[in-house]
């Protein structure tokens, strides 16, 4: 059986795990805890389109490259070479990406604004949906659970799973539900679900393995732009509840989350 | 400009070409062909761009009429294709004539086919791919799947009359087996489950799509085992979630997922996977 190769490597003076599964794709990890490192390591990693990587895929502990025919033994040398942090990623966290994408030839778009403040994230919650499984799992009542979690501090933790998908992280323990057992029914678009340690936003309708709690008043996902989503790791939310009239208000003013907040 | 109409829709009949490389970092699936080797095959016959976009049939032929003369290649699934009931074969070009009418059949083996046709197809592009990502409405066809009555135009290039064929009836096509390698979580897998991984035959469920191709065989488990954060997937892994029947992600699938991955299918193995037909067992095989 082939299993991946394992080495330890320094990348901009992180100590990093990779392991090599089968020349298809690497996963690095960092040895420490530096979180935010670890994101900017990602973020060089996909700002330098190496010709041997095909995707960059960044979560909070694992970065994913898948490799295309171009890899072999010498770009591993090559990843180790990386040595100081590419200036714009010192500069700023939010710089735009201004480096012509290979295949889309797009202009990556700067986050339009540096959103300083805490923003709201409007959510009509609804009474049904997977209210039910939640409280049998955290033995709370609607109305407690809703309290709590309308007081948390969320922050963006990472944008993945599909177009539009939010992580944030921030719910406290005593709000955590264990995904469900079977992804069994499609999310509308712009849900607002809990899992596992995180709460999310599902732009797009899915499959969900995620406790859907409510829906957004607005929507986040942009196909016209790069990033498709004007929120970064690190944005601070909170949920603000609104009640079906002004959620449906909200849904006909088409308002964008900048619109809502501004 | 070349021009055909959707007669009959088929199933899922869609627009893709090689997908929107590069964009995962954003948590844009690549999307493109589930069976990229017939894809590209087609293209390649064809004399066209490697990027070219082509319509993906799944199990049921559509019936489309050309409405300007075309140059076509048929790749993939058998499909019993005819043009005004004269039988076609596959993997060579065809002169097609305006007026003429393309059909087929249900597959009987394989389940994905690909019409291609020689020049450029004018379609929508989303992030510069015009590969049909349906769940997200972008990308060819206003991003949905073909529907009676839609248009699809092409721009032509310059006239390619030469018949191109290719002989594919090779064995290594014909394995009932498809290849894996072990996953970041494999290990997490009881011993036994390991094995039963291997030695079990399993079939893919009819409420697959291209997200993710759902399996049922023998129960895995990783016993209590969790992970804690949500990690990268790419088309190919094979996630287990706790019922402990695996999804395969495919091609529309997700960037990032909480279920253990343990397994990975290549990508030549998943176009040979994508084949299968919903019903159909095959076993794994680990890569050696």
């Amino acid at each position: 059986m082939m299993m991946p190769q394992q080495f330890e490597f320094s990348m901009f003076g992180l100590p990093v795990q990779v392991q090599n599964f089968g020349d298809e794709f690497l996963l690095l990890r960092a040895a420490g805890t530096d979180n935010l490192n670890f994101s900017r390591l990602a973020r060089s990693l996909f700002e330098r389109q190496f010709d041997f990587v095909a995707e960059v895929i960044a979560t909070e502990v694992e970065i994913c490259l898948k490799l295309t025919c171009r890899f072999d033994s010498q770009c591993l040398v090559q990843l180790q070479q990386l040595e100081s942090w590419p200036d714009n990623a010192v500069k700023s966290e939010r710089c735009a990406t201004k480096s012509e994408h290979s295949a889309a030839k797009l202009e990556h778009s700067a986050v339009k604004s540096e959103y300083s403040a805490v923003l709201q994230l409007p959510v009509c919650f609804s009474e049904a949906d997977d209210w039910e499984a939640v409280c049998n799992s955290t033995g709370l009542d609607r109305s407690t659970y809703l309290q709590r979690l309308l007081e948390c501090q969320f922050q963006v933790a990472m944008l993945g799973f599909l177009p539009g998908f939010v992580y944030l992280n921030g719910l406290p323990d005593s709000l955590q539900v264990a995904r469900k057992a079977n992804p069994d029914r499609q999310t509308e678009v712009n849900s607002f679900a809990v899992g596992g340690r995180y709460a999310g936003i599902y732009s797009l309708p899915s499959p969900a393995g995620w406790n859907v709690l409510g829906r957004l008043a607005v929507s986040l996902l942009q196909t016209d732009q790069l990033p498709p989503v004007a929120l970064q790791p690190g944005d601070q939310l909170t949920l603000e509840s609104v009640n079906q009239a002004d959620y449906h208000q909200l849904l006909r003013t088409g308002a964008t989350l900048e619109q809502f907040n501004g | 400009m070349g021009e055909l109409t959707v007669f009959r829709p088929g199933l899922q009949a869609q627009i893709q070409d090689q997908g929107r490389t590069g964009l995962a970092y954003y948590a844009i699936p690549t999307s493109g062909p589930l069976d990229g080797y017939s894809a590209d095959l087609a293209n390649v016959l064809l004399g066209n761009d490697a990027k070219a976009a082509l319509i993906e049939c799944h199990f049921v032929a559509p019936t489309l009429r050309f409405d300007s003369d075309a140059t076509i290649c048929l790749t993939g699934a058998s499909l019993k294709w005819t043009l005004d009931g004269r039988r076609l074969k596959r993997n060579r070009t065809y002169q097609v004539s305006v007026g003429s009418q393309l059909s087929g059949q249900a597959a009987k083996r394989g389940c994905r086919a690909y019409i291609g046709i020689r020049g450029e197809m004018k379609t929508e592009r989303t992030f510069g791919s015009a590969a049909c990502y349906a769940a997200a409405g972008f990308g060819g066809n206003e991003g949905r799947i073909l529907a009676v009555g839609d248009k699809i135009f092409w721009k032509e290039t310059a006239p390619w009359n030469a018949y191109m064929a290719l002989d594919i009836s090779g064995k290594k096509w014909n394995r009932s087996s498809v290849r894996i390698l072990p996953g970041p979580e494999f290990l997490w897998l009881t011993a036994e489950c390991q094995r039963a991984l291997t030695n079990t035959e399993f079939c893919i469920t009819s409420d697959s799509n291209r997200m993710g191709a759902k399996l049922t065989g023998p129960r895995l488990s990783v016993g209590e085992k969790c992970l804690s954060h949500s990690m990268p997937v790419l088309p190919g892994m094979i996630q287990l979630p706790p019922s402990g029947h695996p999804i395969v992600v495919l091609q529309d699938g997700q960037t990032t997922g909480g279920y253990p991955r343990i397994g990975y299918i290549p990508q030549a193995e998943l176009c040979r996977l994508n084949q299968v037909r919903p019903g159909d067992s095959f076993r794994f095989e680990m890569a050696e």
